[in-house]
């Protein structure tokens, strides 16, 4: 597996706010993603981190720059979304395996990703008769089971009471830490940043721009000890402003 | 819930009871042959259905009325598709739905046997061209409201073309289709009727023109009642169950 690279030099929105006049979302955006790391990409809303994302997984295809993934990339992409995004007229194991069906075991897989988020026992539920809580999990089991290579995450945790979201983190760590893939997370919450990442790059401004890049040098304990993680934060991203 | 069904029937059985007590009384007070009572009607409707003449003609009527309709769904609904998802055809041909609408159905179908000849094709042509307009123009609406953020999880897993029509579009537009199949049998079955008392030799509207001709009401109204019970009956065991199902995810 080689790195990810991400160059783009452009990316305008024409905005019907400014009477079609067009809005910059990005500019001058580069940076590489080695094969199996975690990014998080840390800005404040509106900064332009979702684009970033969706020119990523090819669904915006209007920029100017390149991103260049390694072969096959696309065909084991995976995308978690800000909200779950699953269908509301299939059942949660449905939702998983139109995902899975492309896999060798997709059958099983989908049986056990579900086991994997605990939602065994809701396979024949409806997304609708689930708490947001658990579609978030289904959402999470639907990414692993494209077997993903790259696995893109937009604020996929938020709108969850801290505790859920703080065991939806360790859920997903304990799944990468069996099934590897490279990660690129967007959020705009400092602690969540350094639970889960490898490396942070803190984006600030608009258009926005890499204003720091902090390696994560805590162990997989003290990321989930709140003295440890906040000290973290404070020294490396509030010190600094970021 | 079991109660509240026997309820409704219940309802229904007394209030149609109803209706022909007051059609019984009307037909004995004005004592015309051109207003018969239940008595005679029932009596044209078993001696129709003992000749096997009813089943015939009723048969006949709705292979016509299935056969147009599946034409006019599958059609409508494709167009309606391709209108609701495509901003500059829908532009472009939207006043050709306007006509198409506003087209009288007499109209259509005595140019269709004009143009193509007292057939059967001209027919069943004939009335599809008048129910496609109103399917394409309901599915276009359930076409333009195909969320966009399933459309994107779609494309991000790679679904393509088929795995998302059937899994991501057309669940959103089984109400529309379901709300224009529902319309489009009353409609289609009428029409039907027009054009087999304009230009065929069977079926209902055929022989409804022959008991005009005869001025026997008797059996006309025979005919007519047998056609409402079939209708109905396609609507109580096909369409009300397939919709129940296509929504069974609504909890």
């Amino acid at each position: 597996m080689s790195a990810i690279t991400i160059n783009i030099a452009e990316k305008r929105y024409a905005s019907a706010a400014r009477n079609g006049a067009d809005h910059l979302a990005l500019s001058q955006l580069k940076f590489d993603v080695p094969a199996g790391e975690f990014v998080c990409v840390l800005g404040p809303s509106g900064c332009g981190k979702t684009t970033l994302l969706n020119l990523i997984a090819g669904l915006d295809t209007a920029y100017d720059g390149e991103i260049a993934l390694p072969p096959g990339t696309l065909e084991h992409l995976a995308y978690v979304f800000q909200t779950p995004r699953l269908l509301p007229w299939r059942t949660v194991q449905q939702n998983v395996d139109l995902v899975a069906e492309e896999q060798d075991d997709g059958a099983g897989l989908a049986a056990r990703l579900l086991e994997a988020v605990g939602l065994g026992a809701f396979a024949n539920s409806y997304p609708g008769e689930l708490s947001v809580g658990m579609q978030r999990r289904a959402a999470l089991a639907r990414a692993f089971a494209c077997r993903p290579e790259l696995l893109l995450m937009d604020e996929p945790f938020v709108s969850l009471d801290p505790a859920a979201a703080e065991e939806l983190r360790k859920l997903l760590r304990a799944i990468l830490a069996e099934r590897r893939a490279t990660v690129i997370f967007v959020t705009h919450d400092h602690a969540e940043a350094v639970q889960l990442a490898d490396r942070i790059l803190v984006l600030s401004g608009a258009p926005a721009k890499i204003a720091a890049e902090i390696d994560v040098t805590l162990d997989a304990k003290q990321r989930f000890d709140s003295r440890a993680l906040r000290e973290f934060a404070e020294t490396h991203l509030l010190a600094r402003d970021l | 819930m079991g109660s509240d069904v026997f309820k409704s029937l219940t309802w229904s059985i007394a209030s149609l009871a109803c209706l022909i007590i007051i059609w019984w009384v009307a037909a004995g007070w004005i004592d015309s042959r051109n207003l018969p009572g239940p008595h005679e009607v029932l009596n044209a409707f078993t001696a129709a259905a003992a000749s096997g003449e009813l089943f015939y003609h009723v048969g006949v009527t709705l292979a016509r009325v299935v056969v147009s309709f599946f034409l006019a769904m599958a059609i409508g609904s494709v167009t309606g598709i391709v209108l609701g998802r495509n901003v500059k055809a829908d532009t472009f041909f939207d006043s050709w739905l306007v006509l198409a609408l506003n087209l009288p159905a007499l109209v259509t179908i005595i140019l269709c046997y004009i143009w193509f000849g007292l057939t059967e094709v001209a027919a069943i042509t004939a009335v599809a061209i008048n129910k496609i307009p109103n399917v394409a123009v309901t599915v276009r609406e359930g076409a333009k409201a195909v969320s966009k953020e399933l459309q994107e999880m779609a494309q991000a897993y790679r679904f393509g073309r088929w795995k998302t029509l059937r899994h991501v579009i057309l669940p959103q537009l089984n109400p529309f289709i379901a709300a224009s199949a529902r319309s489009g049998l009353a409609l289609v079955w009428k029409i039907v009727l027009v054009v087999e008392l304009l230009g065929r030799s069977n079926g209902v509207g055929f022989q409804l023109h022959l008991f005009f001709q005869l001025f026997d009401v008797a059996s006309l109204l025979a005919y007519a009642i047998a056609f409402i019970i079939v209708v109905q009956l396609i609507e109580l065991l096909i369409l009300q169950p397939w919709e129940r199902a296509a929504n069974r995810w609504r909890s």
